[in-house]
């Protein structure tokens, strides 16, 4: 070593030293402690994370997916609430006090689909009277009401039994196979409210003066069949045209026909 | 209040105790869950560790938090620990690790600020400031400003040659220890060592501090 580092060295030796703070201690048993505790919180944020990391992509590639694959899935017909007796009185109320059956838009909300392909197509008429065609706009919010699917066609020629065919306005492709109507649509638009299974739907009520009423149709009966298809079915669409209903009531088979009066 | 006189004596005999303890023993005692021989060794080297932190960074706080920091390492490291080299040098390696960690940090921060991408040749922040040449009044203002300024201009080196010069110059530790704490050769310490003293000693001249 040179002298000239010996006197480096020296400065460096005499520089004043600092000490620890006088809670130096206090604190080092206080970080130790933290860190003993903070391996169950680093292992409960571990799993957040974990969650996080796989849970958070799935989410965003679901609602990607969801958005992309939207225009090509099936359609997927809403459950409609079962009325009790006491609505469909109301609902009774309603039609003689405007004498005759009118769209109602609160039923219909709730019985209709997403995309409506349904229509009561015109010239059908029920005892309650003439009923003007189904606007496009209801037609448009879902498909249809109770008692719209109970409605009356103004044309006298028509076919016996129920028709169910898509508007031509809508945008669903009517040579779309893929599109199905389900056995509960056509029970709400046969004025029949049911609690279904997988084999077979139980009537609960039927509206006064629908088809279904004057087909014979009872609340208890038990529906197996529409046109000789097993309630598991869906119907595609196209003319779907109902002319029977297979029933089973006090453990006998019967099949009622569906006529207009 | 005689149990109580009995269980005093026996502590001011045990702390006594652990006075007695090398170092090694006491890391046997902490690894058995000790805290008090983890006490003495802190009693032993916080101060050291602290001096050595803070001429290494030129920062009094960060020094005391990396120093802390050190020795809760130790601490939970005590299970693992082995007498091979002297407990100094394993604190002390420790302790500059830590230390060049926070170093880079601060040179990384330092590289990503947006001073960087406008600061120009004129205003270039400079290592340390060259004190004023005239003289100072008070004696002790004058050597608390030496203090700093050769504080600053250890602070300045670079990293490879700051380290062997704190340990060897500030802290006093040998040759050798130098050369386990660093995991480097006996010959590139010294190297290393006589190459910072001469960077050091041309700073010093630029700031104005004399070697005598």
């Amino acid at each position: 070593m040179n002298p000239q580092e010996d006197k480096i060295s020296e400065i460096l030796q005499k520089l004043p030293r600092i000490a620890a703070p006088m809670n130096f201690d206090a604190l080092v048993m206080q970080k130790i402690e933290e860190r003993r505790i903070r391996p169950q919180k680093a292992a409960i944020a571990h799993q957040w994370k974990l969650w996080l990391k796989f849970a958070f992509p799935a989410a965003v590639l679901s609602v990607l997916a969801f958005f992309l694959f939207l225009p090509s899935l099936p359609d997927i017909s809403l459950v409609p609430p079962v009325e009790s007796p006491a609505q469909l009185t109301v609902a009774e109320a309603d039609r003689e006090s405007t004498g005759g059956i009118q769209p109602r838009s609160d039923v219909g909300n709730a019985v209709s689909t997403r995309n409506s392909s349904l229509n009561i197509p015109a010239g059908q008429k029920t005892p309650g009277g003439n009923l003007r065609p189904l606007d496009k706009r209801n037609s448009l919010n879902g498909g249809g009401s109770l008692d719209s699917a109970i409605s009356p066609a103004q044309t006298p020629s028509m076919p016996p039994g129920l028709q169910i065919r898509p508007l031509a306005s809508d945008h669903i492709n009517t040579s779309n196979t893929s599109r199905r109507v389900s056995f509960r649509e056509i029970l709400t638009m046969l004025g029949i409210s049911a609690e279904c299974n997988a084999d077979f739907c139980d009537v609960l009520s039927v509206a006064k003066g629908s088809i279904s009423a004057s087909a014979g149709l009872m609340s208890g009966d038990r529906i197996t069949a529409i046109d000789s298809r097993p309630v598991r079915e869906n119907l595609p669409v196209g003319v779907v045209t109902v002319k029977t209903l297979t029933i089973i009531r006090d453990g006998k088979t019967l099949v009622l026909q569906l006529k207009m009066p | 209040m005689a149990n109580e006189k009995t269980r005093n004596d026996q502590k001011s005999v045990l702390q006594e105790d652990l006075h007695l303890l090398s170092d090694h023993q006491l890391m046997e005692s902490v690894a058995g869950g000790d805290e008090s021989a983890f006490g003495e060794i802190l009693r032993r080297y916080r101060d050291r560790i602290t001096n050595f932190i803070f001429r290494f960074l030129n920062d009094r706080e960060e020094a005391i938090e990396l120093a802390q920091e050190a020795f809760v390492r130790v601490y939970f490291a005590a299970g693992r620990y082995h007498s091979g080299y002297a407990f100094s040098t394993y604190l002390y390696r420790i302790a500059a690790n830590l230390a060049i960690s926070e170093l880079r940090r601060r040179n990384r921060r330092r590289l990503t600020s947006l001073q960087g991408f406008f600061r120009d040749e004129e205003s270039e922040e400079k290592d340390y400031d060259p004190v004023d040449g005239g003289q100072l009044p008070d004696r002790k203002f004058e050597s608390d400003e030496r203090s700093r300024i050769i504080g600053r201009a250890i602070a300045s080196l670079p990293e490879n040659y700051r380290l062997p010069i704190v340990l060897r110059d500030v802290e006093g530790l040998s040759y050798e220890e130098v050369a386990e704490v660093l995991g480097l050769g006996l010959g590139t310490t010294k190297s290393r060592i006589s190459r910072g003293r001469a960077i050091l000693r041309d700073k010093l001249e630029a700031s104005g501090i004399r070697e005598n």
